[in-house]
């Protein structure tokens, strides 16, 4: 009775304080009001679900685009577009029926089939010039970040400009990021106006939300010394509501609501127009620019607004469902052990509740991170797997340190090496994974070769890639530390005399750490996700390293003898 | 050491022979990848009306490695080397996945190569 009593008092207490961590992620928050009733533009990429501009003969219908331009014709009075291929000359005419304008993009870029440019060129042309759409084009963009992309010179594109301006009753710009304006300057000659990009969470120098405003002052302050008398128009401006950090620019749903609504007031006494990059989140842009990429929308795929304009506002709507499940898992892991017989102290039960506690919140914020980055189905696959690595690991670990807790000789149990491991993957007969040494083994060689594989990943290929944190967290700390108590309880030499032989671990331990400790350098310290990286892979790598460090004394010393 | 014994023994070479034959691949693709892939004059130079011949032999391997088709076959031969444990050729095929998998994680195919060298690498522990 004295045990239920400590494990349910034990619970409630950490639960309460789990609670409050959720409350403290996910309650709304104030941030300032936007009270017009209509904005500036948006940029507008019509592409939903399985649609992408690389299908060459997509062609979006009006009906859809008609649908896209009556839901932000509520609070946008023009949007921006980047081509007038696969049906997005229909835009002018559809907006101009919801009273809307356009800023016409021409598509300029590396032709996978000759003319691609001129026929984009032709066609806006032509679209300016037709008496019906008179009004409904603001001004057309020949051009979008082609500098940035290295895909032709200032002379080359200042040539297409010209093929447009001149031959069109509207203005005519053309788009990049502000540093490409300044590297170019007199590309300022072949516009009517500057239209400059200022993404301060892609600048070469990250900048965080906080800093976001205060660093679009200064970049207008650069751009008005160095084209004084032009006039500049905002043409991107925005932030990404998921995905990973870059320095201290965090994205999140807060952090793209208050950018947005801080932008639109702050821009007021700029007296600069602007367009907000953009309308609707672009699963596509995933493939390139990873999670970060398809997550910049006002609106999400399914056409629902992602936040208010007006109002407090929540990093994470879904906490209390989050937090019940986590509870939940919690309970279930907890119950487990209270039903499995074990007599803990106090300070027992409020360590096994603790950890209950950390594995629920960590397995359900695994799987928000296996929704959120997963767009392949081979990226679901490795998500899920994985987070069946991080459940197993979590029951199997709570078992074992339980049981070494109350002295159960089970508990004594160490993971299986790495080889053995390796060997029941081959032919995994599952009878004898019951065997709890071989069942810690294949999970601890999945966890550190999942860690092993992200840390090189993010040391090759960082800048769209996520860290996996919630995912890796539980078995990565459970290993260490029930490796840790085993040798407490046991002494090192069981694992000690075989270190000579245990390459596997070796090896990727050594690679995992070199990558982690490089990917810590590259990313800095103001980076939050990769310090909270480094941490759990380092625990991860931890008990192996030490098995390669015991190892290589044992091969000096056998050396050193013969 | 003769190119035409070249490869027959490398494949029986100790993990570490073929570990640093992989860096050596893996720098190389390195300076391939910010020299003469990414640097803005050569890559200027490829893109004119007629560009030089050895464009064409860049731009195919750019292919090669960008569609993935390099890192994936590390990861596919380096998974059959791993099933095939014990069974002859499986060494070597670990060798190759290990070989081609290097240059991949450097050339954009980080996400499938770098599976297929660690798996290949674990291969080659074992005799």
């Amino acid at each position: 009775m004295i045990r239920w009593f400590f494990a349910v008092l034990a619970f409630l207490v950490t639960g309460a304080l789990s609670y409050g961590g959720w409350w403290l992620h996910g309650h709304p928050r104030a941030i300032a009001d936007v009270d017009h009733p209509k904005l500036g533009c948006v940029s507008y990429a019509p592409y939903r679900q399985g649609q992408s501009p690389f299908q060459p003969n997509l062609v979006i219908t009006p009906t859809q685009i008609d649908e896209d331009l009556q839901l932000l014709s509520k609070r946008f009075d023009c949007v921006r577009t980047y081509s007038v291929g696969q049906g997005l000359d229909q835009v002018p005419l559809i907006a101009k029926k919801y009273g809307m304008q356009v800023l016409l993009g021409v598509w300029i870029g590396r032709e996978s089939k000759p003319g691609t440019n001129a026929k984009e060129i032709a066609t806006a042309v032509k679209l300016a010039n037709t008496p019906e759409l008179t009004g409904a084009i603001r001004a057309i963009v020949v051009g979008n970040e082609v500098l940035l992309r290295r895909e032709f010179t200032d002379t080359q594109m200042a040539a297409f400009i010209g093929q447009v301006r001149g031959h069109v009753p509207v203005p005519v710009t053309y788009a990049d990021v502000w540093e490409f304006w300044l590297k170019y300057p007199k590309m300022a000659d072949a516009v009517d106006y500057i239209t400059v990009h200022i993404l301060p969470f892609w600048e070469d120098e990250p900048v965080s939300v906080e800093g976001a405003i205060a660093h679009l002052h200064d970049v207008l302050a650069k751009m008005r010394a160095a084209f004084p008398g032009k006039t500049l128009f905002i043409g991107e401006t925005g932030w990404p509501s998921a995905g990973r950090m870059r320095e201290a620019a965090a994205p999140g749903p807060f952090n793209q609501a208050r950018y947005i609504r801080e932008f639109v007031l702050a821009v007021e006494s700029e007296n600069v127009g602007y367009n907000v990059i953009e309308a609707f989140d672009q699963p596509w842009k995933r493939v390139q620019e990873g999670t970060v990429g398809g997550n910049w929308g006002i609106f999400n795929v399914q056409r629902q607004q992602k936040f208010p304009f007006s109002g407090p506002m929540s990093e994470n709507p879904d906490w209390q469902t989050e937090a019940a499940v986590a509870l939940a898992i919690a309970a279930l892991l907890l119950g487990g052990l209270l039903f499995g017989g074990y007599a803990f102290g106090t300070v027992g039960w409020i360590a096994a509740a603790v950890g209950a506690q950390i594995a629920g919140a960590s397995l359900v914020r695994g799987w928000v991170y296996v929704r959120e980055i997963s767009y392949t189905d081979s990226a679901w696959a490795v998500g899920l797997i994985s987070l069946a690595v991080a459940a197993l690991s979590a029951r199997l670990l709570s078992v074992s340190l339980a049981d070494l807790a109350t002295g159960r000789p089970a508990g004594r149990i160490r993971p299986a090496s790495a080889a053995a491991a390796l060997a029941w993957l081959r032919h995994p007969y599952l009878g004898a994974i019951r065997e709890r040494g071989l069942a810690l083994g294949v999970l601890q060689l999945l966890t550190v070769f999942g860690a092993a594989c992200l840390s090189l990943q993010l040391t090759f290929d960082p800048r769209y890639r996520d860290f996996a944190v919630p995912l890796y967290l539980i078995p990565a700390a459970g290993f260490a530390w029930l490796i840790l108590m085993q040798r407490r309880a046991d002494g090192a030499a069981v694992e000690d005399a075989t270190a000579t032989e245990r390459r596997e671990e070796r090896w990727l331990a050594l690679f995992g750490f070199v990558s982690v400790i490089y990917t810590l350098i590259h990313e800095g310290p103001r980076n939050v996700e990769s310090l909270g990286w480094t941490v759990v892979a380092l625990l991860a790598f931890t008990p192996w390293l030490r098995l390669a460090w015991v190892g290589y004394k044992a091969r000096r010393a056998a050396a050193a003898r013969s | 050491m003769s190119i035409a014994t070249l490869p027959a023994g490398l494949f029986r070479r100790s993990p570490w022979t073929i570990f640093f034959w992989a860096v050596g691949l893996c720098l190389l693709a390195i300076a391939f990848r910010y020299l003469v892939i990414e640097l803005r004059p050569v890559a200027l130079m490829c893109e004119v009306v007629s560009p030089p011949w050895w464009c064409t032999v860049r731009q195919f391997i750019i292919d090669l490695f960008y569609s993935d088709a390099i890192g994936s076959s590390s990861l596919a031969v380096a998974v059959l080397s791993f099933v095939l444990y014990r069974q002859r050729g499986s060494r070597f095929l670990a060798t190759i996945a290990v070989l081609i998998g290097a240059p991949a994680i450097a050339l954009y195919s980080a996400d499938v190569a770098v599976p297929g060298f660690l798996i290949g690498l674990l291969r080659l522990m074992r005799d």
